[in-house]
């Protein structure tokens, strides 16, 4: 037996083939297993060396697949490298002046700001406080800490995401269908025709950093169900976060997915206990995200939602229709209603014909793997063919009658979800038998709890099934296969890697106020009012968009045509920032009111100063303008002072922002805890290793 | 119209077409089938007793006729679909019967022989029953005669079969078709490396595989060649080159309305070839040692060392690419190994998959049909672009003579949302050449361009024309009306033509 298999081993090492596994005998041999690594070296070609990783230097395995990643990740990010920018993307010109207005706060001081103070022509939104702030942060710390300009910063996070969200798959993927499978994967999940729509066509910045967020909580929270510990829920908590931060519409339209996959995995392991890992997860990423998802869903009540529900963001006449699925035209334009988008230079629905067709072999060519997996994969194409229903005009009762499903505004957001499904199916295509895929790590901690389970189970065996678990794993399957098709999913998405660069129109660029102000009007974006303005008389320009506009800078938000400036009224502007102004003033006697130009939102305080940029010695009521804008009016005292408007945070925001502190917290003790507990349990858990037969032979 | 009928009427006569060839070839290989892979499994069972093997032999009789019958009624159907078309077809059909007719399998007793006189009995039947439902047209309306000059015009230039381009229009003469001949790039590429690669192989030796589907019998030297000789004649005979033989025949030309009609019978030889390329490419780096032989150039990764609990022992057979060359001819038997063997379809999944997305992708981007949900005028004057807009009418006022005034009053239709803004040109000229008038303008004066027309919009539009004083006097004008580019000068087709000539 043992020459037959040896011949087989000669012919395929002059094949340059995988051998076998050496017998123990062959492992006392004087050759010994350190000359079989030799060989593997020796006769592995080049190509194999560098991805197969063979041998000792297994480790590299896993890098190279991110080597690999990252560098057709690069390909897929070569249009926005081009210079210039892409001024005509539906977002392009929303992610350059959201980061313009985040700026101004960090000029002020302010991180974590909620309110812009020059969207709605300079009446200011609370803009931060409905919109996911974490992609524009990181766009800031572009500009701010990496000198790039407001266009370069949202290019980097663009590309940056896409990048990440390949990895991000590769990491979900590697976890249960083996690297190849990963790397299948994360090229797909970067390549995908509704990705490169996010990115080149719409510039949807928050979106497109979510995508790289959705992989890592799927990754999490089957860790939390398939072996719970802190590292999978801290992980799973986080990822989760960041979805919250990034984008609250994304949160909405993906938790119940995430909830259903967690409930059938939780299903299928058939014990309760896992609940528990999940269900803290989940409960840790509330807490992280509170500072931000809490104001957002109480305040929501506050600002003036038909604005963006009515008209043109009508759900049912934006259904994607059939056809459009597997249409390989491609289009720059907004989302028309009827089948014509692309015919009409629309942007484009389709699902990525390699994508969608790998997957469908993937789905048909499951039942070759494990049980568990296989049942995974028919769940993700389940979740597949729901999202894509989401998308078609079939559900429309749907859209009408299940609560959160119209949140997503347009159907085909719902893309989002069928592209996570698209890219992992056809990763199974590639996915390795189930000893090749756990790590080494998972597979020491599982044979640990098998043998520790099953006492009577002889351990010497389990021991060195999983030594040989091991090396299945360093000898990785190789790689020409996901390569093959790693190819034909670039090939496949690569007529669609183009961006419209071109320089702004007058009304859109180049970044500043007078450009802000003109692109507002112009578009009628970025011009979201409070609820309390009149909707009928919402404002399409501004005395502050005027001194803009003419060039001169605005250096107070009093509406001075309120202000008599005489001995009754008179006011004096000492100061102004994005959420604060100072103001000198000298009331005769009491019932003078100042108005400002900014909409009156809960939040705005107003304070009497001990003297020219004071300390606050007593709080004045702020009112709320009785006209159609609704503007902040404080009532000033008699005689004169200083007062300080700003814009604070309410109890609930301050309530909300300690519950994430809180949470930090206790994941810092969790931390640090498990740096200092892990030695105590080891010594309780471990079990001595024996060594390998083939040592203690040769011994 | 007509012409875009025919073409519209190709992907059911390309169904109908494939299925005689497949009836064809199943009906004559039958029983090569049964002892090619199938009876090369089933032969361990087969030795244990009796009425284990009857039952096979049972099975062929009913799949004999079964597969005769289809061929019959396919190429009557065929027949009764596009007659000429499938009188070419029923030639190559009878060509391959006969080819496969020297295929003598290995002596099994009953049945020897039959499965030849069963082929040919079908296609016969077919021809006739064909023939027959044919008779009260023939009777009627007699053979036809076919337009030489004109089935001339439309004979493909060479180049055309291996042009990228892609368009909706009809068939015009000369090379600047707005329909395309291509033969495909990835078939064409697949369908070479199947005769290099598959044709060295059968050389070496045949496998039950080659067989059954190459036909080659004991002439393997003949083995390959059979298929692509079928699509390089039926390419070379749409083509400019093969002009004089038609000439010499020109009563074949009456079969066709266009010469490159032929090219949809190659299609089912060029997708056998192609999913014979898969196979040899599984062949050539999956290692199949059951013959004794293993690749020359194995690329690592396919196939993994026969351990496990899932890897494949040594030796086995590797189905998926024959399931591929099965699928890509519509064979449904093909696919049977496919579901044998699950250890093979595990190795083979991969390159399965890659194959077949790169079938598709080599004609994805080309699947755009021009759909319009708008209801076409029942006659309208003409259909411009790629059924883009049609002209509904053109009514023309005025005299014309020197310094004489033509209006045309035009009423638009826009078919499909436009992208380009096309200008509309309306020139007064005589049969030489001459142009003594005309107008160069977007519709309505520029206020309505093209690219903000709805679908199904009529624009109503006047174009007005002052001749030149030394126009001559009581010529033959005439009005010329259409569309171009203004950015290129390109003129939209309408039909064969690029203008409309409006009669005074």
């Amino acid at each position: 037996m043992t020459d037959e298999r040896q011949t087989t081993n000669d012919e395929r090492r002059t094949l340059w083939l995988p051998t076998e596994p050496a017998t123990n005998d062959e492992r006392s041999s004087v050759v010994g297993h350190w000359s079989l690594v030799l060989h593997h070296l020796v006769t592995l070609s080049p190509f194999d060396k560098l991805t197969c990783a063979c041998g000792p230097g297994a480790g590299r395995a896993g890098s190279c697949h991110l080597v690999l990643i990252l560098l057709f990740g690069l390909v897929v990010i070569a249009p926005l490298l081009r210079p210039g920018y892409f001024w005509g993307a539906h977002d392009a010109r929303h992610d350059v002046y959201f980061i313009f207005e985040y700026d101004k706060s960090v000029q002020d001081g302010i991180w974590f700001p909620r309110w812009s103070p020059d969207f709605a022509f300079g009446y200011g939104y609370p803009f931060f406080i409905v919109y996911g702030p974490l992609a524009t942060f990181v766009g800031e710390l572009f500009h701010h800490f990496g000198g790039l300009g407001y266009e370069a910063s949202v290019k980097a996070v663009l590309g940056l995401s896409i990048l990440l969200s390949g990895l991000a798959m590769y990491g979900f993927a590697r976890s249960w269908l083996g690297r190849p499978a990963g790397l299948v994967a994360a090229v797909a999940y970067m390549t995908i025709p509704y990705h490169l729509v996010d990115t080149y066509v719409r510039a949807a910045l928050a979106e497109s950093v979510a995508l790289v967020f959705l992989p890592l909580a799927l990754w999490g929270f089957r860790e939390t169900v398939r072996r719970p510990r802190l590292t999978a829920i801290l992980g799973a908590a986080t990822a989760y976060a960041a979805i919250m931060w990034t984008s609250n519409l994304v949160a909405v339209v993906f938790t119940p997915g995430l909830m259903l996959y967690v409930g059938v995995l939780i299903f299928w392991k058939l014990r309760p206990l896992p609940l528990i890992a999940p269900a803290l997860a989940l409960a840790l990423g509330f807490g992280l995200s509170a500072a931000f998802f809490v104001p957002a869903l109480l305040e929501q009540k506050y600002i003036n939602q038909a604005q963006w529900f009515g008209a043109y963001y009508n759900p049912l006449q934006h259904f994607v229709y059939f056809h459009q699925l597997f249409n390989p035209g491609w289009g720059f334009g907004i989302s028309q209603p009827g089948p014509d988008d692309v015919a009409q230079g629309s942007l484009s629905y389709q699902l990525g014909a390699v994508p969608a067709l790998l997957a469908l072999i993937g789905l048909a060519t499951a039942g070759r793997l494990d049980r568990g997996r296989r049942r995974e994969l028919w769940f993700w194409g389940v979740w597949a063919g729901a999202s894509i229903v989401l998308t078609l005009g079939i559900s429309t009762l749907v859209w009408r009658h299940v609560p959160l499903i119209p949140y997503a505004q347009f159907p085909w957001r719902y893309l989002m979800l069928a592209i996570l499904p698209l890219s992992i199916l056809p990763g199974a295509l590639v996915a390795g038998r189930k000893s090749q895929v756990a790590g080494r790590k998972s597979q020491v901690a599982d044979h640990r709890s098998q043998v520790a389970d099953d006492a009577t189970q002889d351990t010497h065996h389990a021991i060195r099934d999983m030594r040989y678990a091991i090396r299945d794993t360093r000898c990785t399957p190789c790689q020409w296969p996901a390569l093959i098709l790693v190819a034909l999913l670039l090939l496949g998405s690569y007529p669609y890697l183009k961006v419209e660069m071109r320089p702004p129109t007058s009304e859109q660029g180049p970044v500043s106020y007078a450009a802000l102000m003109r692109f507002q009007r112009t578009s009628n974006e970025m011009t979201g009012v409070t609820a309390w303005v009149d909707p009928e008389q919402i404002p399409t320009w501004s005395p502050l968009a005027d001194e803009w506009v003419a060039g001169r800078d605005v250096t107070t938000r009093v509406d001075y045509s309120r202000v008599p400036q005489n001995r009754a009224l008179a006011v004096n502007a000492e100061g102004m920032s994005s959420a604060a102004e100072e103001v000198w003033y000298h009331a005769d006697g009491p019932g003078q009111t100042i108005t400002f130009n900014r909409f009156w939102y809960p939040g705005w305080n107003a304070y009497l100063l001990d003297g020219r940029h004071g300390r606050p010695v007593q709080r004045l009521v702020v009112e709320r303008e009785n006209g159609p804008l609704a503007r902040v009016v404080v009532p000033v005292p008699a005689g004169e002072g200083y007062i300080l408007l700003r814009f604070e945070d309410t109890p609930l925001r301050a309530a909300a922002r300690w519950i994430t502190f809180g949470t930090v917290g206790l994941i810092g003790l969790a931390l640090a805890g498990r740096l200092v507990i892990p030695t105590i349990l080891r010594k309780q858990i471990t079990l001595p290793l024996p060594r390998a037969p083939g040592r203690r032979g040769r011994r | 119209m007509e012409r875009g009928g025919s073409v519209r009427d190709r992907p059911q006569q390309g169904t109908i077409f494939r299925t005689v060839v497949h009836a064809g070839r199943a009906a004559t290989a039958d029983e090569k089938n049964s002892l090619g892979p199938v009876s090369d499994r089933a032969r361990p069972g087969m030795e244990r007793g009796g009425s284990v093997r009857d039952r096979p032999q049972q099975g062929t009789i009913f799949r004999t006729v079964g597969l005769t019958i289809g061929l019959a009624v396919a190429l009557a159907a065929a027949l009764w679909t596009q007659a000429g078309l499938a009188l070419w077809l029923a030639v190559l059909v009878l060509g391959y019967i006969l080819a496969l007719k020297d295929l003598r399998p290995t002596p099994v007793g009953r049945g020897q022989g039959q499965p030849f006189g069963a082929a040919l009995f079908g296609w016969l039947g077919g021809l006739t029953l064909g023939a027959l439902g044919l008779l009260p047209l023939l009777l009627r309306r007699g053979l036809g005669s076919g337009d030489w000059p004109t089935f001339a015009d439309h004979l493909v230039y060479p180049h055309q079969l291996l042009l990228a381009g892609w368009g909706n229009g009809p068939s015009i003469p000369g090379p600047d078709d707005t329909l395309t001949f291509q033969l495909g790039l990835v078939a064409c590429g697949l369908a070479v490396l199947g005769i290099v690669l598959g044709q060295r192989q059968a050389l070496v030796t045949l496998s039950p595989f080659d067989k059954l589907t190459c036909a080659c019998g004991p002439g393997a030297g003949r083995a390959g060649f059979c298929h692509p000789v079928v699509v390089l004649i039926l390419a070379f005979l749409s083509t400019t080159l093969a002009a004089p033989l038609w000439k010499l025949a020109p009563f074949l030309a009456r079969t066709l309305t266009y010469p490159w009609q032929l090219l949809l019978l190659a299609g089912p030889w060029l997708a056998w070839l192609a999913g014979l390329g898969g196979r040899a490419l599984q062949s050539r780096y999956v290692p199949d040692t059951s013959a004794g032989r293993g690749p020359s150039t194995a690329l690592p990764g396919l196939v993994r060392p026969g351990r496990g609990r899932t890897g494949a022992t040594a030796g086995e057979k590797q189905p998926g690419l024959e399931a591929l060359a099965g699928l890509l001819i519509g064979g449904r038997n093909r696919l049977k190994p496919l579901v044998r063997s699950r250890r093979g379809i595990f190795r083979t999944v991969p390159l399965f998959a890659s194959l077949i997305a790169l079938a598709l992708l080599g004609s994805y981007g080309d699947l755009q049909p021009p759909t319009s949900a708008v209801p076409v005028a029942d006659a309208p004057v003409a259909v411009f672009g790629n059924n883009e807009i049609i002209l509904l009418s053109a009514t023309p006022a005025g005299a014309p003579g020197p310094g004489g005034q033509i209006t045309v009053l035009a009423r638009w239709q826009a078919l499909r949302p436009l992208a380009q803004d096309y200008t509309v040109f309306f020139h007064v000229a005589t049969p030489d050449g001459a142009v003594w008038g005309q107008q160069d303008i977007m519709p309505q004066g520029g206020q309505l361009p093209t690219s903000q027309w709805r679908p199904g919009q009529v624009v109503a539009d006047q174009y007005q024309v002052r001749l030149r004083p030394d126009a001559p006097v009581g010529a033959d004008y005439r009005y010329l009306l259409g569309l171009y580019q203004w950015q290129t000068g390109q003129r939209l087709r309408a039909g064969t033509d690029d203008k409309v000539v409006v009669t005074p």
